[in-house]
This record gives structure tokens, C-alpha cells and sequence, in this order.
């Protein structure tokens, strides 16, 4: 007597699953939004010092925003568009300027990112600063904004943004 | 009466998993920049008025793919035809007393997208910067142009001129 036994080893396997999405883009940014405030912060003549205006994070993909220590961390190697930008008012001081108000890379300053001589605000009226460029970067390098004034003075730092977005290349 | 047997069928495995998705596609981008260095300062650029006047002295190139920033000749070349993010701005002193008008020019003609303006006193620094998207095509040549309200002497203390294409 023969028996016909079906192939216990089943069928072929499955066609191979969908491609998985298009990877997505890399990104984070912090902002300071005081439309009726602002955060007062003393410059001492000469001396370079990390404006610490901003106070949320926003969006993020890939790069570490840190309102609490006002700078973005980077995790991953590129070539990245950064952009920011200060709205300022004065409180004290006057007849001064900004040496620099500029990108720091690690501490490093970041020239195509910055500007120098920049307008110290005359009393209650608004000053607008901002700078952007495209600079190399790596996973773990720390940006964030560094100012220097002429004479001593105290700023009210009213609206800022600080982002970074990794171009796909 | 031959017995029967009932021998359930039995699929085969799952398929492997599916290949990992493609790279996002690369994006072209790049730019120029004057370098501020608030203790040498850079070089002055006389201007006379009527007509906008290219900038000059950018003193760096970007990092770029797709674009070819010459900062010898403050200009950028679009090699890849697309939508693309311009950003310009410039923060300079100047004199005398009046306005300035920045502006993007592409192929030496004026173009409206990205456009900005500041006050000019006793060269007290200003700045301006403006930024659009803008359709552009290979062989685009990309450089910054001021119009002075009077004749006047500008010096530019730092500038960014770069793109980003926006669709890849």
C-alpha cells in the first residue's frame, strides 16, 4: 500500500517585505520667545560671555537641543545649515557696541556664522541680529551663542531662535 | 477499505525582511561668507549711488555639494537646476547719513525674492538679511548687491550668501 504524503516543509518563504521609509531628516532647534519680557543679562567690557536667553526646546530629529544650558548638541557628522538669531533691548549702559555676537563651535568662534561690530540698541527700542551659514560639523560638537560688548552694559534678550539642519549630501 | 490519512498542510516561513529603505536623496547646497574680525575689521568698498554694486572681499567658501561657492569672486554657481532656500544678509558701517538697500542678483539681473534694506548713520553698524525659496537652474550665478542712497563708503564686517535646495 502506498501513501502520498503532502511535503511537510511547507512552502516557499514569503516574499521579501517593503522597503522600509526614506530616512528622515536630521534637526533641533531652542527658542526664547519674550513678547512682554526678556532675560537681563551684564556684560563686563571685553569680556566674552554665552548669552543665556533661551529657555524651549523645539522640534528635534537627530540633534540634541539643551535650553537649560542654552546650546544645541550635535550626534551626527555632516554638513549642516545653522541659523540664529537675538531680538534685544538695552537696560543699562549705553554708547556701547557688540564686538562679536557669534557661533561658537566647541568654544571655537565660527566666523561665516557670526558678526563683529555689531549695534549695541539705543534705550526701549529693538535690535535685531541674526547671521546663518553652512558649516561642517560632528557628533558631539556643542553650539552655542557668545556676545562681547564695547562698554559695560545690561541687555534684555527678548526673542532668539538657534537651530541646526544637516544638509543630505 | 484503504485507510485515509488527513494530513493538514503547513505553510511555509515568513519572508525575510524587506531591505533597508534608500537614502534620502542628496541635496545640494552651499555658500560664501565675509569673516568678521571685530579686531583687524576688513577691507572698505567705495560705492557710488544709482546703481546696485556687487559686494566684494568674501573672504570664505562654505562647505558645498551640488553648488560651487568662489569667494575669490564673490559669487556661487547652481550646478543642479531646483527650488532652492537663498539666505543673504550683510552687517556693515557706513557713511553718511541714509539707506541701503541689499539685494540677491542671479545672472547680473535684479531679483525681488530676497531683498532687504537698513539704515545707515555715521557708521553706527547695521545689518540686514532676507531669505526665500526660489526656482534657480544649473549655471545660475548668484552674488549680493547694495544700492546706497548716497556715495558712500562701505564696510562690511560680515556676510553669508549660500542655498539650499529644497527638493532634492
Amino acid at each position: 500500500m502506498t501513501f502520498s504524503v503532502p511535503n511537510l516543509a511547507g512552502g516557499s518563504p514569503g516574499p521579501p517585505g517593503p522597503v522600509g521609509p526614506v530616512g528622515t531628516g536630521v534637526y533641533g532647534d531652542m527658542l526664547a520667545v519674550f513678547v512682554f519680557s526678556g532675560v537681563t543679562q551684564a556684560f563686563t567690557a571685553g569680556v566674552p560671555q554665552k548669552i543665556v536667553s533661551f529657555g524651549t526646546n523645539g522640534l528635534s530629529v537627530g540633534v540634541t537641543p539643551d535650553e537649560a544650558n542654552d546650546r544645541l548638541v550635535i550626534t551626527e557628522d555632516g554638513d549642516y545649515e545653522v541659523y540664529w538669531q537675538q531680538t534685544y533691548t538695552l537696560v543699562a549702559g549705553a554708547g556701547f557696541t557688540f564686538d562679536f555676537i557669534e557661533m561658537r563651535i566647541n568654544g571655537t568662534p565660527a566666523p561665516e556664522a557670526s558678526l563683529t561690530q555689531f549695534e549695541g540698541p539705543i534705550a526701549y527700542f529693538f535690535v535685531c541680529a541674526s547671521a546663518g551659514g553652512i558649516l561642517s560639523l560632528s557628533a558631539g560638537d556643542v553650539l552655542e551663542i557668545y556676545a562681547q560688548t564695547s562698554a559695560g552694559a545690561t541687555v534684555t534678550w527678548r526673542d532668539a531662535q538657534l537651530f541646526a539642519w544637516k544638509a543630505r549630501s | 477499505m484503504a485507510p485515509v490519512f488527513t494530513v493538514p498542510t503547513i505553510g511555509g516561513p515568513d519572508g525575510p525582511t524587506g531591505p533597508v529603505g534608500p537614502a534620502s536623496p542628496a541635496q545640494s547646497y552651499g555658500g560664501i561668507a565675509i569673516r568678521g574680525f571685530f579686531t583687524s575689521g576688513n577691507p572698505s568698498q567705495a560705492l557710488a549711488t544709482g546703481s546696485f554694486q556687487k559686494v566684494v572681499n568674501f573672504s570664505a567658501n562654505m562647505p558645498s555639494s551640488g553648488v560651487t561657492p568662489q569667494f575669490a569672486l564673490s559669487q556661487l554657481t547652481i550646478d543642479t537646476s531646483g527650488d532652492y532656500l537663498v539666505f543673504a544678509g550683510i552687517s556693515y558701517a557706513y557713511a553718511p547719513l541714509g539707506n541701503m538697500r541689499m539685494a540677491l542678483f542671479v545672472n547680473g539681473a535684479f531679483r525681488i525674492e530676497v531683498i532687504a534694506g537698513a539704515k545707515t548713520f555715521s557708521f553706527l553698524p547695521s545689518h540686514c538679511d532676507s531669505q526665500n525659496v526660489m526656482s534657480l537652474v544649473a549655471g545660475d550665478v548668484l552674488d549680493m548687491r547694495v544700492l546706497p542712497s548716497a556715495a558712500a563708503t562701505l564696510l562690511v564686517d560680515n556676510a553669508q550668501l549660500y542655498v539650499e535646495r529644497a527638493n532634492p
